[in-house]
């Protein structure tokens, strides 16, 4: 647990010393303020609490957000040279894999929470109910729990290719086919509900049986096979 | 107990051979230093025996320890201190950072982690500069923060790829005090160089590298021949 946790950290620091990092963030805010400007609030407030609506409004493309964030996971250790020294240290491949992934949800969910609370103290001059608080925050751990499984097809694609621009490129080709997909197979399919566009759709509608379950799977899945494919490669 | 053991080493990239059946015995306490001119393989050697490339045939222990496995080569490399030739950083962090980092791989303790940083940082002459972005470090300093992180663990082997290559004088004086006080300690060393002077001054046995291939051994006070004249004598039967 201490390397997860020392990984973690060093994942972090790189992030947030990134640009990329406060490009997403400034997506955020400045996606909220506009989403909350664009919409009449007030004319929502029966269909459903505003600030959750905000919120998901913002981060409907979070799978991309995801993406970005963590598009050089792994790669970048390699392509910049740092994985020499790194694995030249006692570091299982898996608490590297583990380390990499929980500093990158972290920050995301840093980057919700910042939005859900600038959304909330904005809402408190308008049309603020106890209701919006626990909306909120039951909108921001479905985003937070969905997004595991974009990031889980990151995380193996970039285990996979080890490099950064194609990792993207991949994992959003890899996102829209399966959103291809998945329109054109029939619903009452029972592997239909663990397709990742559709498991993610149902967490965000609250769906909380499938919700529970299906990121843990890909997460899982992701890591055990990136953790094979880094044991077999040779670093230079 | 052998420190090191390398047995039928061979590593090919693609067609390419590199590295052609290498044996290596190093005991606990010996300096042992491989020499030879570039392109021998001499790096690709280092990064077989840390389990960083897969050997294509043969196998590395270290401690007895099977480097092919990973729980045998995390334990392993718990006790190894590394020096790469070409040390690459993550250039937004500075030293104090990225050493506490590599300090909690190596599992060191939160509480003595700091002193033992100010502390090696102080050896290697980096302590005023341990707030610096190691983006703005010379090459000079970037190899002695290479050398601080190989020491940080107080390793019982260091494994080093030309250490003084590109250090200052002072530095590699420095250095070579440090590292002769280690092998007083009893550390084992391993040391791949190009200059025979370095290879003469901290090894006890030097193998002369050629074309993926150990061609010759030198071991000191043996045959009375210095590391040069048995280094030029190899070299000349390996070319003929």
């Amino acid at each position: 647990m201490k390397k997860i946790k020392a990984v973690s950290l060093y994942e972090m620091e790189r992030l947030i010393r990134s640009v990329r990092f406060y490009v997403l963030l400034s997506y955020s805010f400045i996606g909220s303020l506009i989403s909350i400007r664009m919409r009449n609030v007030m004319h929502f407030i029966e269909k459903k609490y505003v600030s959750s609506y905000i919120l998901e409004g913002v981060y409907i493309g979070f799978p991309i957000i995801i993406m970005i964030l963590a598009m050089d996971l792994i790669s970048c250790e390699y392509e910049n040279r740092h994985a020499e020294l790194i694995f030249s240290k006692p570091l299982r491949k898996m608490e590297f894999v583990l380390g990499k992934i929980c500093a990158t949800i972290i920050l995301f969910m840093l980057n919700v929470a910042l939005s859900a609370i600038f959304i909330l103290l904005y809402m408190y001059f308008i049309c603020f109910e106890t209701q919006d608080l626990i909306t909120l925050f039951s909108t921001f751990i479905s985003i937070v729990w969905g997004s595991i499984i974009p990031l889980s097809i990151t995380v193996l694609i970039n285990a996979l290719l080890i490099n950064t621009v194609g990792t993207f490129a991949a994992s959003l080709i890899a996102w829209y086919i399966l959103d291809l997909a998945v329109t054109l197979i029939n619903p009452s399919n029972i592997l239909y509900n663990w397709l990742p566009n559709v498991a993610y759709r149902q967490i965000l509608a609250d769906k909380h049986a499938t919700a529970a379950l299906t990121p843990i799977i890909y997460i899982v899945v992701a890591c055990l096979i990136a953790v094979y494919m880094l044991r077999k490669r040779d670093i230079h | 107990m052998s420190a090191i053991i390398a047995e039928n080493l061979t590593k090919k990239f693609g067609e390419t051979l590199v590295l052609s059946k290498v044996n290596l015995k190093i005991d606990l306490g010996e300096s042992y230093g491989i020499l030879g001119p570039n392109g021998a393989g001499k790096s690709t050697l280092i990064r077989l025996l840390l389990g960083l490339l897969k050997p294509s045939s043969g196998y590395v222990k270290i401690y007895g320890l099977d480097m092919k496995r990973e729980e045998e080569k995390v334990k392993a490399l718990s006790k190894i201190g590394y020096i790469p030739e070409n040390p690459s950083f993550p250039l937004q962090f500075n030293a104090f950072k990225l050493l506490c980092f590599y300090g909690r791989l190596y599992g060191l303790g939160e509480s003595g982690l700091k002193e033992r940083i100010i502390e090696i940082l102080r050896v290697v002459n980096l302590k005023d500069k341990m707030s610096v972005k190691i983006g703005h470090y010379s090459r000079g300093m970037l190899k002695r923060l290479a050398i601080a992180q190989a020491l940080l663990s107080n390793p019982e082997i260091i494994i080093m790829d030309e250490p003084t290559s590109g250090v200052s004088l002072d530095g590699v004086l420095a250095f070579k005090k440090y590292i002769k006080e280690k092998m007083n300690q009893g550390i084992t060393i391993f040391l791949s160089t190009n200059d025979l002077e370095e290879a003469s001054e901290l090894c006890s046995r030097v193998g002369i590298l050629s074309n993926g291939r150990i061609i010759g051994e030198w071991e000191y006070g043996k045959s009375g021949e210095s590391l040069r004249d048995f280094y030029i004598r190899v070299m000349n039967i390996e070319k003929d």
